[in-house]
């Protein structure tokens, strides 16, 4: 009945069950997300509740062509924990980003296939060791530019610059790779407006369909069966 | 201007074109939230600062969801507790299905109820706030006076420039943004017609409401009050700008501790411009 619907189309119509479903398919991928982010188990617990009820009241906004569902509730989770991270200004301690940039390191190196790892992975690691330590730290550990700077030693412009041209890089490089729609591809950071202007500033239109990308469910984001 | 005989014109504009894809960056990697002015220094270089954030927001998010993926089977599991509060939850939300989109603001810090629990406090705050949503800094005239009505404040004050509200990506911007700012650069007195925030607990944080004017420096809007947001999802907000505002360029709504705050953190909800 539902077959075609993704489970966030059928939260924001209301259907029964379909609360129940987005916590069973998403809640693991959140709560590895909250436990990174949150300096506390039980700050990740009230963010966890918070992220789903941001996860339902925004499903209408989910358009999976943009998208995937994954990818979507990875955004908004990523927002909240941010904000919250923010507001209460109790990031982890910079002890503990060393010890956790460690661990992340040693978890991807276990990570045996490139396709395991997905399409902005691979963009990823063709990125200058150093913008791959800057992004790691600001996109898996939610460290802000300063800890970032305590952590590597870098200045804190430079941070500001791995983080800024890494992530300007990824996004050309799924663009050459098709992922990204042509308009939405920085063909060269340094471009001009006109540049910028023929491109366009539409939304992501990521090609994360396995129909469009050719990409296994992994490197789409999706969640386990 | 001519591209082709100005090469420094050039670069500068494209030095321009990168720093707002900067400012998306910041925004999406650390929540540095875009100000009024990186929204209109985008919008002169032809460029979305809000899609652009989105765009680096998904890329962001599609690695951290691909990195949980390739490392799920060692991924710390979801504590039993949480996973039955969480279900909790949902089974509220489908006895209450569909979702109010108007009601849905964020849980009080720490609280660990559910989503009834929640929900019934959220309609208890905004009781509260219905009565208190006129802005706070009103001018000599009490702003209580001025119609709520658009039809009729605009017949009041033929004047008045409309402008419609654009939401940004803001957790508190739920569903579909409409409204708009009218506001009559003759007298300074104003109407916000807002739909589409998230209703919020004044005790917490309150929208606060900032006036760009071409006639003063950029870096210094004029505040135009806070005002509070009931769980209806709809509401009209006479104002009453303390300061002059003779050439308003851009209406924003920011979200702030109570009572507002002289100098803002930009963390833009919705702007209205031209």
């Amino acid at each position: 009945m539902h077959e075609s619907q993704s489970i966030l189309e059928r939260v924001a119509k209301g259907d029964p069950g379909a609360p129940t479903e987005c916590i069973e398919r998403f809640s693991g991928l959140v709560w590895s997300l909250a436990r990174r982010l949150c300096a506390s188990a039980s700050d990740a617990e009230d963010a966890v509740q918070e992220i789903f009820i941001d996860v339902w009241k925004s499903a209408a906004r989910f358009d999976p062509a943009i998208a995937s569902e994954t990818t979507f509730v990875a955004m908004i989770a990523r927002r909240r924990l941010i904000d919250r991270g923010r507001r209460r200004m109790r990031r982890p301690e910079v002890p503990q980003i060393a010890e956790t940039l460690a661990d992340g390191a040693e978890r991807i190196d276990r990570s045996d296939s490139a396709e395991q790892q997905g399409i902005a992975q691979r963009a990823f690691a063709q990125l200058r060791p150093e913008q791959q330590q800057v992004l790691q730290l600001a996109i898996h550990h939610g460290c802000s530019h300063e800890q970032i700077a305590t952590a590597t030693g870098m200045p804190l412009g430079t941070v500001k610059t791995h983080a800024r041209r890494g992530l300007i890089k990824i996004r050309q490089i799924l663009a050459d790779q098709g992922v990204l729609a042509p308009e939405d591809h920085p063909r060269d950071v340094g471009q001009s407006q006109r540049d910028l202007e023929e491109q366009g500033t539409s939304r992501i239109r990521a090609k994360q369909s396995t129909e469009t990308s050719g990409t296994s469910s992994a490197a789409r984001g999706e969640t386990l069966p | 201007m001519n591209r082709e005989t100005n090469p420094s014109s050039d670069d500068e504009r494209g030095s321009d074109a990168l720093r707002v894809l900067d400012r998306a960056c910041d925004a999406a990697l650390f929540g540095d939230a875009p100000s009024a002015e990186d929204l209109l220094d985008a919008r002169e270089q032809g460029l979305d600062l809000v899609n652009e954030t989105e765009l680096f927001e998904l890329i962001a998010a599609q690695l951290e969801s691909e990195h949980y993926h390739a490392n799920r089977s060692i991924a710390p599991p979801v504590p039993a507790a949480l996973r039955a509060r969480l279900h909790q939850m949902a089974e509220s939300l489908d006895a209450a299905a569909p979702l109010p989109i108007s009601l849905a603001t964020k849980t009080p810090v720490g609280s660990r109820s559910g989503l009834r629990d929640w929900l019934v406090a959220a309609a208890c705050i905004a009781f509260g706030a219905v009565s208190t949503f006129v802005l706070v800094r009103a001018g000599t005239q009490p702003a209580e006076e001025l119609p709520t009505d658009p039809a009729r404040f605009v017949s009041m004050y033929p004047t008045a420039v409309r402008w419609p509200w654009e939401g940004t990506k803001d957790s508190h911007v739920v569903g579909t943004v409409r409204g708009e700012a009218i506001f009559d650069p003759r007298t300074s007195k104003g109407l916000l017609v807002i739909e589409g925030l998230a209703a919020n607990d004044p005790s917490f944080e309150q929208y606060q409401l900032w006036i760009f004017d071409a006639s003063r420096d950029e870096r210094y809007p004029v505040d135009g009050g806070v005002f509070n947001m009931p769980a209806c999802g709809q509401v009209a907000v006479p104002i009453e700008a303390k300061l002059s505002v003779d050439k308003p360029v851009l209406f924003a709504v920011t979200v702030e501790k109570p009572g507002g705050v002289v100098v803002s953190d930009r963390r833009i909800a919705l702007v209205a411009k031209p």
